[in-house]
């Protein structure tokens, strides 16, 4: 390859690639990425999880982050727990959020990979 | 401007297809842009709506108590009560009603404030006729959201399921009850009050009734009655839930081990609780798990009244916070199989709040980590 130009990704299409390359991993039913400018990028793997509903959800999420805040307890990390699933969001100092549907009965090993999952997303925030 | 203005803008007799209309209530104290947005509906020709105005909280209020309305949009910068409080009025008053606020001044903190107030959305106020028919757009969608949403979804428990019932017949309503519990499926026909018809697998009539009222879980939908395939029950309703109730009891004491593999069985089918216990949180940090000390603590009941409360600084605004959560656990699962909701847990490198919300209590907890002093 000639020297020169690399195409450069936006922040936001970085996340995107990241979204679509490292998270489909077992127990993870879907997920998804709340830009700041309200935009969102949702992946769905598994049934009952259809896309045009995900990414209303992480509007919701990112609403319910901002109403926490006023209530005096801003948090950085929140887990809504239903009876069949439980959704993580992680929200980044740059106010991006990513927010994952996970399965209740993961396998010991499949939550060390979800968690370092969150980690990346938030290492990548470090490391920009 | 007159007082309220109601403009229907088909003037169609009621038919089945008028009930589905949209009432949409505006309130502004703006005359102008009230009339703007009557021109707009006019002109744009949704069938489907019918728009009433208000132009303050007051007379919003008496349109609400008379009318049933689906959707309220409300300036968030009226005189005497503004926006948000009325916004929070509403959510305490009619906590399924749709609500949107509007501003002329979009901001952080106001959309926040909306939105913790209980509103879906929180809407710059337009400008131009473009605008307006972009909002006038985005409420309709939101409203279609809502009439998908019509009927609503509860978690079945052996007493939940029979208040339901109680309740529908003594209130005289016609409604059909859809019952899932894992693979099954089965109905529950009330007409005008009366238990009229039930189904399940391949039974029907009371077996059916007694075999639903059995069931320890699942969910349940309210549907528009329908009239049933034959009318097979005739018995008071008191009467039938009082057998179906006998019946149960006799079966939990003469079978205390039901998982025996049978599709009858229904504990074998389903977990005695809906909620199963959740892992711990991947995004935690493990020294989490370390003993915590409890700083607050709010327990209230359905309705919001306080039972417990230790050392809330603020109960209103803790019971507030945990209607939002409510709310907002209903919204973010729309259209996903979540089931019932349990808990929300947020944490911060210091702290977290527990909040469990649940159709008859709402509990919420704030620890904080050992060695995390001050702050």
């Amino acid at each position: 390859m000639k020297g020169g130009h690399f195409p450069t990704l936006s922040a936001n299409d970085y996340l995107i690639q990241w979204l679509n390359q490292r998270t489909h991993l077992p127990g993870v039913l879907a997920c998804g990425i709340g830009f700041s400018n309200k935009s969102t990028a949702s992946r769905s793997y598994a049934p009952g999880f259809p896309t045009e509903c995900l990414d209303k959800t992480w509007r919701y999420v990112g609403d319910m982050f901002e109403v926490a805040g006023l209530h005096r307890f801003a948090p950085h990390h929140a887990r809504w727990i239903y009876e069949r699933a439980q959704l993580y969001c992680v929200r980044r100092t740059d106010r991006i959020l990513f927010c994952a549907f996970v399965a209740l009965d993961l396998k010991p090993e499949d939550a060390a990979a979800v968690s370092a999952l969150f980690a990346e997303f938030k290492g990548q925030q470090l490391s920009a | 401007m007159g007082i309220v203005r109601r403009y229907d803008d088909t003037q169609r007799p009621m038919t089945n297809q008028a009930q589905k209309h949209k009432r949409v209530l505006f309130v502004d104290d703006d005359p102008q842009f009230l009339e703007t947005i009557e021109r707009v509906i006019r002109g744009s020709s949704r069938g489907h709506w019918d728009v009433f105005f208000a132009d303050n909280a007051g007379k919003a209020l008496s349109v609400l108590s008379e009318t049933p309305i689906d959707l309220v949009v409300a300036d968030v910068q009226m005189p005497v009560v503004d926006g948000v409080q009325f916004l929070r009025l509403l959510h305490r008053r009619f906590p399924n009603l749709q609500k949107v606020a509007l501003t002329g001044f979009a901001n952080e903190s106001a959309r926040a404030a909306c939105l913790d107030a209980g509103a879906e959305l929180f809407l710059e106020k337009p400008r131009t006729g473009a605008g307006m028919e972009s909002v006038i757009a985005t409420l309709e969608e939101l409203s279609r959201w809502q009439t998908e949403e019509d009927g609503f979804r509860g978690v079945l428990r052996r007493a939940s399921l029979e208040d339901v019932i109680q309740m529908e017949c003594l209130s005289r309503h016609s409604v059909v009850l859809w019952v899932e519990a894992g693979e099954l499926r089965g109905e529950i026909f009330i007409k005008e009050g009366a238990i009229v018809h039930a189904q399940a697998k391949d039974k029907s009539g009371i077996a059916a009734f007694n075999y639903l009222l059995s069931l320890r879980g699942g969910e349940f939908v309210m549907q528009p009655f329908a009239e049933p395939p034959a009318a097979t029950m005739d018995d008071s309703w008191e009467m039938l839930i009082m057998e179906a109730a006998r019946l149960r009891d006799e079966e939990t004491s003469a079978s205390p081990s039901p998982a025996d593999g049978s599709a009858e069985t229904l504990e074998a089918d389903l977990p005695s609780t809906p909620v199963r216990t959740a892992p711990a949180s991947p995004a935690s940090d493990p020294a989490k798990a370390a003993p915590a000390r409890i700083e607050e603590v709010l327990i209230c009941s359905g309705e919001g009244e306080v039972l417990y409360e230790w050392q809330c600084f603020n109960t209103d605004e803790r019971v507030n916070f945990l209607e939002v959560i409510s709310h907002k656990s209903r919204q973010l699962a729309q259209g996903l199989e979540l089931g019932q909701f349990d808990r929300l847990e947020l944490e911060t490198p210091q702290a977290r709040l527990i909040a469990q919300v649940r159709n008859d209590r709402g509990i919420l907890v704030r620890l904080r980590g050992p060695g995390d002093e001050g702050a």
